[in-house]
């Protein structure tokens, strides 16, 4: 294995058992917000590298499976650019991720839109809070996008404490974050902040610093904004931190693309799928996705209406029986014609990851 | 009226102007229409703001690149002035729209040109009391410049708008026949100018002549070895820039790192930012690295590519010494170099057959270029092999429901006579190269000038060379190096203010 990249792209290769073409990889790391992308980190067990290399290229894609058949970690199957990892591939893998361990807070699906958020906010309000606090008042922006800028602003407009006080709270929970982090994940994480007298690291000046690949230090940084993200959601202690994601917490539910969010609006007022199906003018199948979607994203949502209580424990019995996630087996199993791919789905769908 | 140094003072905390900037605010203050060129690195925005502290009415700045709005909107504000609003298309409907509430309350308006053409901007505009209007970076507005615009075109007709205002129109680099096009395509009649020399008297100008690209790369190992303090590697192609600092830090140089518009935007800012402020000594870049990076130190500027015209390497240059300490800047020069500028200024504009191909294609198929969704340009770019600048030129050049193909001969001609231009350029900065004369001089020369004195650290031809420049070197301040301790006490040194008071 040459790089971390190349890890990455065959753990997603065995992930996919050879029942998806290479350029649903490519999707999965661009994050591509389809129906389709996102029932398949689900059904995978994907979600954690969902949308985590928005800069990844169908060539860099071509380019990586070619040096697999080359070395033979990957077989092609019946389909056409369908890959099934190798024995030999399998071996190299789990070695590589033994010296490189695989990013273990990382969930792109959940944290795809909120992480550049986060991190650009934090990044500025560190470097203001780090000039006030030293006086000096004048210092270039390390981040440009306006709306940071504006969310910066209006953060400190509104916390109208002592500066010096803002800075020991920030430096506190910082503190305590990192605390639970691994050295080289903090390390990273802190020689990416631009402060007073310092700018921050490219990820290249960290990787030759630390002598690790830059891919496998981009990862881990994002980890690392995961692991804080996921603490500051699900502890009181962080209250300072809370707030430079509470608009994401307030804005309903982040991870449905915008055409399902219409569909779930048009199910809240009552409308049937068929009846969404037509005033939207759209496929039924596609209406269908939308439901899958929703419910993966919220697997309290009620299915009764599209699948019967009876049924999808039928369902579920034949999913735990098989151990399997392939929808033609599990139709098999329960042998009724009456029972839809569509209903296998939602049931899959409800029963979650795992 | 207030004394324009007591404001200089109060307001830029300078105690004196530099050359040129007196003469173009008492210009204008004297009510007349204003051409300012003043070299790169000289304060030419001090130029427009100072005088909108003694006007008191808003002062509308257009400028060429976000990038560079961006930027000195940004520098102003850090300077304490609340009162900036940059008007460019990132900005969202909403901020737009109480933007436009409040337009009068502005003390400075930056633009894009393309702004100007949107529907209600002039509206607005014509609404509130501009005390002047500037064109930055005028010579884009000149198709004979190195850097023409055609979005600047418009800028006439905006002008006669709002009411022919007060005008200034700024630039580091024009030549006569330049000027002349700035104020006739601006129609300012009359026009007091204010011609700085472009001569840039602190920085040597060497040309050393190279015969492989082993040899140029060796050269600039010796030559940043040599030079002390801060310094800009310019190339044309950004694979060579990476290769080249590779091969840098290879040979023990480590405080260098490479920047080209194909980096992401955060890791390009970074760069950018620890070049500024010393902690990154040298860079490797392409010319989209420089348009308002302010810094004062640079030592020197070495041209591994050279650029294609006079213009361009003096705006490059240029960013050498701003703090008139003595620089140097070296272009390194092999046969066949001017290969890869010829081939760079081919594809800024679009050949005959690809004018004729898109003009019967929207003749054909009855669409017009205007209305085009992303997807059907980017079809049309792939038919016809368009670039990003060529599928633009079109979207500039074809206006409204006009038959195409009846603009298809004058398109062509207007082509011809673009790469013509250029080509001279290219040619004349060759003959520079080539020329066995001094090369301050040819650059005054280039621009119409008498040079006034001679200047004993002149260029290679009067006889200076590398190691002369060093014994001429002025001291550079070693900064500290920042070492990393420990994550935790990294954290407290940015957060947490010393209770010891051992600070600067």
């Amino acid at each position: 294995m040459n790089n971390y990249l190349q890890a990455i792209i065959l753990y997603a290769i065995k992930k996919f058992q050879g029942e998806r073409s290479i350029y649903a990889i490519y999707h999965m790391l661009q994050g591509k917000k389809s129906s389709q992308t996102i029932q398949d980190a689900h059904l995978f067990g994907l979600t954690n590298i969902f949308g985590t290399i928005p800069r990844f290229t169908r060539q860099q894609l071509n380019q990586n499976i070619e040096w697999f058949l080359k070395h033979d970690f990957i077989k092609l199957m019946d389909k056409t650019d369908a890959y099934e990892i190798s024995v030999q591939g399998e071996k190299m893998l789990v070695s590589y991720l033994e010296n490189n361990p695989f990013p273990t807070y990382l969930n792109g699906w959940k944290y795809q839109n909120i992480t550049p958020v986060f991190w650009g906010r934090l990044n500025l309000l560190i470097q203001t809070i780090s000039h006030i606090v030293h006086n000096e008042r004048r210092f270039y922006p390390i981040q440009q996008n306006p709306k940071i800028q504006h969310f910066v602003k209006e953060f400190l407009h509104t916390n109208r404490q002592d500066r010096v006080l803002i800075a020991t709270h920030l430096f506190e929970e910082l503190i305590s974050l990192l605390e639970r982090q691994s050295d080289l994940k903090r390390d990273i994480l802190i020689l990416k902040l631009t402060g007073v007298n310092r700018i921050g690291h490219t990820f290249e000046q960290i990787a030759k610093r630390k002598d690790v690949e830059e891919e496998y230090v981009r990862f881990m940084f994002l980890d690392s904004l995961h692991q804080m993200l996921a603490d500051t959601e699900m502890s009181t202690d962080y209250p300072l931190l809370a707030t430079l994601i509470y608009d994401w917490k307030r804005s309903g539910n982040p991870h449905l693309t915008q055409s399902t969010q219409t569909t779930l609006r048009y199910i809240q007022e009552g409308k049937n799928m068929w009846e969404i199906a037509e005033i939207r003018r759209l496929k039924v199948n596609t209406i269908e996705d939308h439901l899958v979607e929703i419910v993966l994203s919220d697997n309290s949502f009620p299915i009764a209406d599209y699948v019967s209580i009876e049924d999808e424990s039928k369902i579920a019995a034949a999913i735990k029986e098989l151990g399997t996630k392939k929808l033609k087996a599990i139709k098999q199993m329960v042998d009724n014609k009456q029972i839809s791919f569509f209903q296998i789905r939602l049931v899959l769908a409800k029963l979650g990851d795992g | 009226m207030m004394n324009i140094e007591a404001v200089l003072k109060e307001k830029f905390g300078f105690d004196e102007f530099r050359p040129g900037q007196k003469e173009v605010i008492e210009s204008l203050m004297s009510g007349r229409h204003t051409l300012g060129m003043l070299p790169t690195g000289s304060g030419k925005s001090l130029c427009y703001q100072l005088p909108a502290y003694l006007i008191n009415k808003t002062v509308l700045i257009v400028s060429p690149l976000l990038s560079l709005m961006q930027d000195q909107a940004d520098q102003l504000k850090m300077s304490g002035e609340k009162s900036v609003l940059t008007l460019n298309s990132f900005l969202t409907l909403n901020q737009k729209r109480s933007a436009f509430e409040r337009l009068h309350s502005y003390r400075f308006i930056f633009l894009s040109p393309e702004m100007l053409s949107l529907e209600g901007v002039i509206k607005s505009l014509k609404s509130i009391d501009i005390g002047l209007f500037v064109i930055d970076e005028a010579h884009c507005i000149s198709q004979w410049g190195y850097d023409f615009r055609p979005d600047y075109l418009n800028l006439g007709e905006v002008r006669r708008e709002l009411n022919d205002p007060l005008t200034l129109a700024l630039t580091a680099t024009a030549t006569i026949e330049v000027r002349r096009d700035i104020v006739g395509k601006l129609n300012l009649g009359q026009v007091n100018e204010t011609v700085s020399s472009v001569d840039r008297e602190n920085i040597g100008i060497l040309v050393e002549r190279m015969f492989s690209y082993d040899e140029k790369q060796s050269r600039v190992l010796e030559l940043v070895r040599k030079f002390t303090g801060s310094g800009i590697i310019y190339f044309s192609s950004k694979k060579v820039a990476e290769a080249v600092t590779r091969f840098l830090q290879e040979n023990g140089v480590d405080s260098v790192n490479y920047y080209h518009g194909g980096m992401e935007q955060e890791q390009r800012m970074l760069i950018q930012q620890q070049f500024i402020s010393g902690q990154l000594k040298i860079i490797c870049a392409t010319s989209a690295f420089g348009m308002g990076v302010n810094k004062s130190d640079v030592r020197y500027v070495i041209h591994f590519h050279m650029p294609s015209t006079m213009e361009a390497y003096l705006q490059e240059i240029g960013r050498a010494g701003r703090d008139r300490k003595q620089s140097v800047a070296v272009l390194l020069y092999s046969d066949g170099d001017e290969g890869l500028p010829m081939h760079l200024m081919e594809q800024q504009l679009p050949t005959d057959m690809q004018i004729e191909g898109v003009c019967s294609f929207l003749n054909d198929s009855q669409k017009i270029l205007e209305n085009l969704t992303p997807s059907e340009k980017e079809q049309l770019s792939l038919t016809f092999s368009l670039n990003e600048i060529q599928l633009r030129f079109f979207t500039q050049l074809i206006k409204g429901t006009n038959n195409p193909l009846h603009q298809v001969a004058e398109m062509k001609e207007y082509c011809h006579k673009r790469k013509a231009a250029n080509q001279g350029k290219l040619h004349k900065f060759l003959q520079w190269i080539d020329a066995q004369d001094c090369r301050r001089l040819g650059i005054m020369d280039y621009f119409a000038e008498k040079q006034q004195e001679v200047n004993p650290i002149c260029c290679d031809y009067c006889g200076m060379d590398a190691d002369k420049m060093v014994d001429v070197w002025p001291e550079v301040k070693v900064d500290h190096v920042n070492s990393y301790s420990t994550w935790k006490k990294e954290l407290a040194f940015i957060l947490l203010k010393k209770e010891t008071g051992n600070e600067k």
